[in-house]
């Protein structure tokens, strides 16, 4: 990528750690999922109902069309998680940054936004860049995964060859089960 | 001719209240969200101090009110920052500062000391306002309305959260310090009507009141500016009616509906 940090940051999605939200936070999810594109779409530039459309078709994608008229602030851990990750999705970036996007979500939902994600990195060509603990929600298409310990990289390579014992046990220092 | 200018104080009177609700609040509408308001605080006392130097040195004190407010809102960030301190600190010290400096400048000037001009600038004055006044106030709503409307979606994202707006390829900086200007800028024009002291409660009250109402920041962006005009007009009859400074009976209005709104509101409904 080539550019300054403010064109870059358009092509990048971003979904944050554990979001939390003010219960009174005067903001629809459907505005909160739409704001992802406005980086995107430009200054000056009008919003146009291919961006609204696009906003809808990825809350309906993730099964959040019911949540569109609800405060943002009145949504479960789990539902704003989706939101988050529904507004990165509806810039449709090059690449999306995602902290622990799966913590708040239980199994089923994992599975499901899991499979969803694999769909947009294989048909979108989207690339993913997760920071995750939990090696059982590592997406099954990872074709890349890198190990880290005190900030340093202590492995780099495919999901096959890293999540060995020998190496988990160094990266949880002994807590691998 | 006694009628035709007392028609003319009248109705300056209220063209002024209604760029002055309008505006304050429009402007309120940012410093409650991005949590300004000790920052607007600040900046209605800088300007009183600035005011109080303008009468002083006998200048116009409009100018040293802007010119006050304005650093405020401008440096407050960068202050905070090489100082290390928590913004409220600084913010607290600044505040202080301005009034002990407003009250300095006042008692300096031994003329204009709790003279009409002096307590114009602490509580506001409907008869003060001229056609300058006027039109300072109508440029800075023509210009507030300008910058809402042609950076909606920036502004939304920014008041939703600004480090995702940053994340998303939104430049927050200059939204942020512009927001801070105009905020500056329209405490400073609003003195005449509402005083130094009082001008925040017509920045904070509307906008707090129509939040107990509504979860959708664009109806509150609308709906503030219309509870500020008429916060402005009923207590303009207030002050009329009542014979009371014109910013008080503004700040009481404002305050009435505000602690109406929570009473009512039905986000505090149960269930």
């Amino acid at each position: 990528m080539n550019g300054d940090g403010s064109s870059i940051r358009k092509l990048v999605g971003y979904v944050p750690q554990d979001y939390s939200i003010d219960e009174l936070t005067p903001f629809l999810v459907s505005d909160v999922v739409l704001m992802g594109r406005f980086g995107k779409i430009g200054l000056l530039k009008p919003i146009t109902k291919n961006d609204k459309e696009i906003a809808k078709c990825m809350m309906d994608y993730l099964g959040i069309s019911d949540l569109s008229q609800r405060p943002i602030g009145k949504l479960s851990g789990g539902q704003a998680q989706k939101v988050m990750i529904a507004r990165a999705l509806a810039k449709e970036p090059e690449i999306i940054l995602m902290d622990e996007p799966f913590s708040n979500l239980d199994f089923e939902a994992r599975k499901d936004v899991s499979e969803k994600l694999t769909h947009f990195h294989k048909n979108k060509k989207m690339t993913f860049v997760i920071v995750i603990h939990d090696i059982a929600s590592i997406p099954k298409v990872c074709n890349r995964v890198i190990v880290m310990d005190a900030g340093k990289i202590v492995a780099d390579g495919k999901k096959e060859d890293i999540l060995k014992p020998e190496l988990l046990e160094m990266g949880y220092k002994g807590i691998v089960c | 001719m006694l009628e035709l200018v007392f028609t003319k104080i009248l109705l300056f009177a209220i063209i002024g209240a209604v760029l002055t609700g309008f505006t304050c609040s429009l402007m309120g509408t940012f410093v409650v969200r991005m949590n300004l308001s000790s920052l607007g605080f600040a900046m209605s006392h800088a300007a009183f101090a600035g005011a109080a130097l303008g009468i002083f040195l006998r200048k116009d004190p409009l100018i040293f009110a802007l010119l006050f407010s304005t650093f405020v809102s401008l440096a407050l960030g960068p202050l905070a920052d090489k100082a290390k301190l928590k913004t409220d600190v600084v913010i607290g010290v600044i505040f202080s500062l301005s009034m002990a400096i407003g009250l300095l400048f006042l008692n300096m000037s031994p003329d204009t000391a709790m003279s009409s001009t002096a307590l114009r600038i602490l509580w506001g004055s409907v008869l003060g306002m001229t056609t300058a006044d006027i039109m300072y106030l109508l440029i800075i709503s023509v210009i507030a309305i300008i910058f809402v409307a042609m950076f909606f979606k920036e502004i939304n994202s920014i008041l939703f959260d600004r480090k995702l707006a940053r994340a998303s390829g939104i430049n927050d900086k200059p939204f942020y310090y512009l927001i801070l200007f105009l905020t500056s800028v329209t405490v400073a024009f609003s003195l005449k009507l509402v005083g130094g002291l009082l001008v925040f409660a017509l920045m904070i009250n509307p906008t707090s009141s129509v939040y107990q109402f509504s979860y959708d920041m664009k109806k509150i962006i609308i709906f503030s500016p219309i509870v500020g005009v008429i916060s402005c007009l009923l207590g303009i009859l207030m002050s009329f009616a009542f014979d009371l400074p014109t910013g008080s009976a503004i700040a009481i209005v404002c305050s009435a509906i505000f602690g109406f709104s929570v009473l009512v509101s039905p986000k505090r409904r149960k269930g």
